[in-house]
């Protein structure tokens, strides 16, 4: 029974992509949703083998559907669905990695003062109507801000969870106040550009950002995968020194590979709140805090509910909901009553 | 780890360097201002009711458009004008010399003369004033946006009344609205015989798009839908809606504003690009883009056009997209200059069924503008 429910919360993903590719404000039957991802599918395993065979092999796939359905559904939901994905299990996976190396069940990557420093590289950008445009700049504020925390937070060559939640609210502030400083000089019209992007959307999302998010936050997500293991060892604290793990240089790494994908997720789609924190929790009181299961389950249920949160952003009204608001609705009920239920489950 | 933190040190003082000069950027277009000395004010003051022909005729009683009775006991001759737009018909009406006080975004109305440009910068309709620059600058009359209260307005108005300062509200929910303000002000400064030749003009060219308007028989009625020049193609995308008065321009064109036909909680609505396939795709006979700045509509009028997606909207797929210049740069924006922006809707709509926008601008500035106008 345990295993089955585990198994779902594993393969929910798959649901949750086909189900999101189905609603939207543009009627298209979901079995013709189906069965052009079906097509698309068979189209290009048949280019691929084209390539492979020289042209040998080939096998033209046509698609019998309006032009508008395909437009529709390969255009604009799917890179759409897929930025959500990433984005969900991006954020979730961060706040898992960061909670068991600080043993701090109140950190997300958010402490490190991504959001902020990416918040303000927005600012500049729009405010400036910079050329080089939003994403580069919020992504490099963000990675300057991480640098910012971790070497305040650095004391005598180690990094404690005290000092790393108070380096990353001097940081935070620090932002904080340049971007609302930004925002007070700001014009009329890019002072609603910002508010409206610091609320976070998937909204600008198309194959572009996938391309570049899909690389790096996928191998992101690999990496701390294949390094489950070693979670385990740092939720001891100071014991895993005694047997003798390199736990600064481990924390090290971890940090790297979660500020690279939150920086990414930040960059491209906003500061969206409360999936870093809640996702990791849930998982973990639904299933115990061993990071061998905890880490595949934070990834696919960040990913399956950030989908569908966004899915409901988009569908719920005639016009958009910033996603950072649903996400924080959705997930509080739930979050309250698994609290309730379990008392925390953070005994580890 | 000495170096690290010299390191970090450095990085610190760089981003704060990068935000002074940030602020100093931005600040600068506040602060490029001359203070015009406020003692000499008295004695003008003095001297007008001599030199005013209609003196008698104050005090005068209005109402603005946040529904306030003024009374403005005496001519104003100190007056603070927070938009260019309404700074423009007060040149019109010959009374520029009398403008002590500007908002933080007139310099930018290209329509003005550099005196009243060069005057002092007081704050904004959106973020308030500079209450010590105001009291400084001894006004007898403040002329601010009305948003309802939705902005620094209301604030504006309760301080400048405990001040004892008159302020007018003015504000443009349709087209007519502006040449309700133009005989407003034309009645605050006793200038009632030109404000109605503007006010006269602009009717005039109104009644003008209403006649057309009206033979444009059903079968020719086109459907139009008017955008915001999104930053980013493929995000959300701002729609004038019901309850915008830039869509109010298409109906009185005699076209349809298609998103007047759904109902929405703002009338500026941000919708991603299949909501607007789903809901307008098939009927969008015209794309219009709307964008205060030139660039960023180029940008994107390019953008769309050459993309799959907006393919699918049936304006962009036979080629009718479009762009208006919005703000003080074109004339999509408040005061007389609208009814130039209204031809030019009008022109892009119906190619053949109107006077030329272009001729429209040439009798404006010739009639109102020239005695001020800089050129372009």
């Amino acid at each position: 029974m345990r295993k089955a429910f585990h198994l779902s919360f594993l393969l929910s993903p798959v649901l949750a992509l086909i189900v999101s590719l189905c609603i939207g404000t543009y009627p298209i039957p979901p079995s013709a949703v189906v069965s052009m991802v079906l097509l698309k599918g068979a189209q290009l395993i048949s280019e691929v083998l084209k390539i492979l065979t020289l042209g040998k092999i080939s096998f033209p796939v046509i698609i019998p559907y309006p032009s508008v359905y395909q437009t529709i559904l390969f255009e604009i939901r799917l890179p759409r669905v897929l930025m959500a994905m990433l984005v969900g299990s991006a954020l979730a996976i961060s706040g898992a990695v960061l909670q068991a190396i600080f043993r701090n069940p109140l950190v997300n990557s958010y402490i490190l003062g991504i959001s902020s420093g990416a918040a303000f590289g927005a600012a500049l950008a729009i405010g400036f109507s910079l050329s080089l445009g939003v994403t580069p700049l919020a992504f490099a504020f963000a990675l300057l801000a991480v640098f910012m925390t971790t070497s305040l937070a650095k004391i005598g060559g180690r990094i404690t969870p005290v000092s790393l939640v108070l380096a990353g609210i001097i940081v935070n502030a620090f932002f904080s106040a340049l971007t609302s400083l930004l925002k007070f000089l700001m014009e009329h019209d890019k002072l609603a550009s910002i508010v409206y992007w610091l609320m976070g959307s998937f909204a600008n999302s198309d194959w572009g950002s996938v391309r570049v998010a899909f690389p790096v936050i996928l191998a992101g997500c690999f990496m701390i995968y294949s390094m489950r293991w070693q979670l385990n060892v740092l939720s001891f604290g100071e014991e895993a020194k005694i047997v003798g793990v390199e736990t600064e240089k481990l924390k090290f790494a971890f940090i790297v590979i979660i500020s690279l994908i939150t920086a990414v997720s930040v960059a491209f789609c906003g500061i969206i709140g409360w999936v870093g924190l809640m996702i990791p929790h849930i998982v973990r009181m639904a299933f115990g805090p061993d990071h061998k299961t905890l880490i595949p389950l934070t990834i696919t249920v960040g990913a399956s509910f950030m989908v569908l949160a966004d899915t409901l952003a988009r569908s719920i009204a005639t016009y958009e909901i910033p996603i950072g608001i649903l996400t924080t609705l959705l997930g509080i009920p739930f979050f309250a009553y698994l609290l309730r239920k379990t008392g925390g489950g953070w005994n580890a | 780890m000495k170096s690290r933190g010299k390191i970090f040190t450095l990085f610190l003082v760089g981003v704060l360097l990068l935000a002074v000069v940030a602020s100093g950027c931005i600040g600068g277009e506040t602060t490029t201002t001359t203070i015009t000395a406020p003692s000499s004010s008295p004695t003008e003051a003095a001297s007008s009711p001599t030199t005013t022909t209609a003196a008698p005729k104050y005090p005068i009683t209005v109402t603005d458009f946040a529904e306030r009775t003024v009374t403005i006991e005496k001519p104003p001759e100190r007056v603070i004008v927070l938009s260019g737009y309404w700074a423009e018909i007060l040149c019109v009406l010959g009374v520029q010399d009398r403008i002590v006080g500007i908002g933080k975004y007139v310099p930018y109305d290209t329509y003005l003369p550099d005196d009243v440009k060069n005057r002092t910068v007081v704050g904004s309709n959106f973020k308030g004033l500079n209450w010590e620059t105001v009291v400084g600058l001894n006004p007898d009359l403040i002329i601010i946006d009305w948003y309802g209260g939705k902005y620094a307005d209301a604030e504006t108005i309760q301080k400048a009344e405990e001040l004892g300062i008159p302020v007018i509200a003015l504000t443009a929910r349709t087209i007519e609205d502006n040449v309700k303000v133009v005989e407003l002000l034309g009645k605050v400064f006793d200038k009632e015989e030109k404000a109605g030749e503007l006010a006269g003009w602009m009717e005039e060219k109104l009644s003008a798009v209403k006649e057309t308007a009206a033979q444009i028989p059903e079968s020719e009625r086109k459907n139009a839908l008017l955008i915001s020049a999104p930053k980013d193609i493929a995000g959300p995308v701002t729609v004038y809606a019901n309850g915008s008065a830039w869509a109010s321009m298409v109906e009185l064109i005699g076209a349809h504003n298609l998103a007047s036909d759904m109902t929405f909680d703002t009338q500026w609505p941000k919708l991603d690009l299949e909501k607007i396939i789903a809901y307008w795709g098939n009927d969008t006979d015209v794309l219009i883009l709307t964008s205060f700045s030139q660039d960023r509509l180029e940008d994107a009028m390019n953008g769309i056009k050459n993309d799959s997606r907006w393919q699918e909207i049936k304006a962009v797929k036979e080629g009718h997209v479009y762009g208006i210049l919005a703000g003080s740069k074109g004339y999509l924006d408040w005061g007389p200059r609208i009814i130039v922006g209204l031809y030019q809707m009008a022109n892009i709509i119906y190619p053949d069924r109107y006077q030329s926008w272009e001729s429209v601008r040439d009798e404006l500035i010739e009639k109102f503008y020239s005695p001020f106008y800089p050129g372009e």
